[in-house]
Formats: structure tokens, sequence, C-alpha cells
């Protein structure tokens, strides 16, 4: 049986054609799906059915000045285009890439220098519009 | 290879004062609206960015009263109200460092800790204020006890929308009798041969900061220049300059 596949080496994060990669030591790729309550009178239980499928991606790590030329214009400045995103998460042979085209931005950006005996951190969430392509 | 940078490699200013001798950490968080719109027949939720605003999270030790001094210029405005321009800038090790300025800022908390059996603390938080806030990038901070221009910077790109700048005037050795006479240059080339282009002009004539607006093209390179210190044997500053287009 082959093992879980580790994150290190085995993530890309590419934000508006920019691999953002190297300045990251966290990411999640989360859809939550929300449930419709469809019990009635006649139902043994609760009953449910799927909703929309809503899509996040937090990201964070170590803040560089690279990193920041590419998130922090557009948290300022809220592009009127949306941006791409693709993430591919697995090895060579077990891999998934999703992809939005134009329709990502940022969401939340905050950089921190809040020890001066430790690196500065950032943490953000990309919010992307729609269901990803799944490759 | 990235190079990780060190949190205490920032500064924080307040008008006219450096308060980063007596700050432990800055946060700058910037939150965009989120708006959420579903359809019939979609396959997730669609989303669109509305407007953004930045929160600086500010936090120091308590030195006690006095001008200057983190308690004081948080205390002052949280009686007063007045707009602030505070500006945190970041990656000081870098030739030009990120600044977020937020330029109508005000106090919107400020808490004194008196742990017993530790030091006294002092946090605040600055809101963005009336006007936008800004990204842009340091173009000089340091001492100028002389005429003439400063290192230029790479402002990474050329603009063509115009910008916005800020002089802080964080310190003065002498005394000023006057304005003092700093032009920002642009150049499309490092060389400032001869065909940069004066984009501002900042007067300061007391301890305090200044905005300029910037108009049109903007070049890639920039540079201070002094014409007058105003009749002052010294000055300390920071100059900020954002891009539209480039910086934000």
């Amino acid at each position: 049986m082959p093992a879980p596949i580790k994150a290190i080496k085995n993530v890309t994060v590419e934000y508006d054609g920019e691999d953002i990669t190297e300045y990251l030591n966290q990411q999640s790729v989360e859809a939550i799906v929300n449930e419709i309550d469809v019990t009635n009178l006649t139902s043994d239980g609760g009953e449910k059915i799927a909703g929309l499928a809503n899509w996040t991606v937090n990201v964070g790590g170590l803040w560089e000045k690279a990193l920041d030329d590419v998130i922090g214009p557009d948290m300022v400045t809220p592009p009127e285009t949306k941006k791409d995103l693709t993430i591919v998460l697995g090895k060579v042979g077990a891999q998934v890439t999703y992809e939005w085209t134009a329709n990502a931005f940022i969401g939340n950006y905050r950089a921190s220098f809040d020890n001066p005996t430790s690196a500065a951190t950032w943490t953000g969430v990309l919010a992307v519009s729609g269901a990803p392509t799944r490759t | 290879m990235p190079t990780p940078v060190r949190s205490k490699n920032s500064r924080v200013l307040v008008d006219g004062y450096e308060v980063t001798g007596q700050t432990s950490g800055i946060i700058v968080d910037g939150q965009v609206g989120v708006l959420e719109w579903m359809v019939l027949q979609a396959t997730a939720v669609e989303k669109e960015p509305n407007f953004a605003t930045v929160v600086m999270t500010h936090n120091g030790y308590f030195f006690g009263p006095g001008a200057g001094n983190l308690f004081e210029e948080l205390a002052d405005r949280i009686d007063s109200n007045a707009e602030t321009v505070v500006s945190a800038i970041l990656g000081t090790q870098y030739p030009a460092p990120i600044a977020y300025v937020i330029p109508t800022s005000f106090a919107q908390q400020m808490r004194v800790d008196a742990p017993l059996a530790n030091l006294m603390t002092v946090n605040g938080t600055w809101p963005t204020g009336t006007e936008r806030a800004y990204r842009g990038y340091v173009a000089y901070y340091g001492s100028i006890s002389a005429t003439g221009a400063k290192t230029a910077i790479d402002l990474g790109a050329a603009g063509t929308a115009g910008g916005k700048a800020w002089l802080h005037l964080i310190g003065v050795t002498g005394t000023l009798s006057g304005a003092i006479d700093v032009d920002i240059e642009s150049d499309t080339t490092n060389s400032f041969s001869g065909a940069e282009t004066v984009e501002a002009t900042f007067t300061n004539a007391a301890r305090g900061v200044q905005a300029q607006a910037l108009s049109g093209s903007i070049g890639r390179y920039a540079r201070i220049k002094t014409n007058s210190l105003g009749g002052a044997t010294a000055l300390q500053v920071a100059v900020i300059v954002a891009v539209s287009g480039v910086h934000y």
C-alpha cells in the first residue's frame, strides 16, 4: 500500500501567473456544500440534500517583499478583472490540479511583524468564484 | 530560494513621530469585501470583490506620557479624534521597503495593560479613515544634512496614472526657520542625467507629515532631492512613493 503524500515539495500555488509556493508554509483548499433540509412528515429521520458548493483557499507563510508585490496591490485595490489561480496537489503519478481562470481575488491579507524575535509572516484568504476545473 | 524577513525589520510612523523604538509589533490587516451571488443552474457560489479596508494593530511598551511616546500618540488621538497619517514600513533590509499608509486614520482603540509580574504594554489599532489605504515603496529613510539628491530606488515599473507620496518629517536638528524644499524626481532609467521629472515638492515647515499627489506618467526610478533644509542643520525623514497601477 502506498504511503500518503506529504505536503513538502508536493504542492504548488500560482496566483495571477506568479508562483508563490516558496512563500507558503500552509495551504488548504476547502469546499463546503450547504445542506438543504428536506425533512417531511413521512421522514424516518432528518433528510438533507446537497446545495451549492462554496470554495475557499487559505494560504500563509513567511513574508517577503516579492510576495507582497504579488498580493499587496490586489489587497489595497481589488482588481476589476479577477485573477487566475492554479493549485497542484500531490506528486507525479498521483497529482490533482484545481484551476480557477479569471475567478480568484484576495479576500484577506495579513502581514504580521508582531514579534521582534521571529520571522515576519503572512496569511491570506484567496476568494474563488464558481467551481474549479479539476484535472 | 526565499530569504525570510525578521519582524524586527519594520518601522511605524505616526504623523511626525517614529514610534518604532516603543513598538513590539505591527500587523497590517487588509480585508476585501467578498460579495457572494448564486444563480440557477450554478455549480458553486460565485464571488466578486468589493472595496478594501486596512487596519493596523499596533503593540508596544508603556514609556509614560510625552510627545513621541506611543502611549501619548494614541491617547492624544483617542481624546481628539484627530486624523492621522500612519505608515508601516515592512522589510527595512530591502533598498526600497514596502510601506502601507493609512492617510486619514484615527486611534480606534487603546489599551494599557499593567500585569503584576511584567512590563506595562500599550496596544492600539489604526483603521482606514475617510481616505483609502495605500501601498508604496520607501524612497528614502534617514537623515538629510545637506542639499542634493539621494540614491534612487527602483519602483518596480513605470506608472501612467499618477499616485501619491508622503514625507514624514520625524526629526529636526537645529531650528526650522522656514519651509523645507524636498523634491521627488523620477526617471525612466536610473541615470538621472538631466531627463528626470520633478513629480512633487514637499514644503513641511514643522515636524509632521505632508502628502502630495503625483500625476500622469512616473518613471520607474525615483529619488529625493533636497533644495533647502528650511534653516535646520539636519532633517530626519521618511519619504514614501505610491504609484497607481504599480503599487496599489
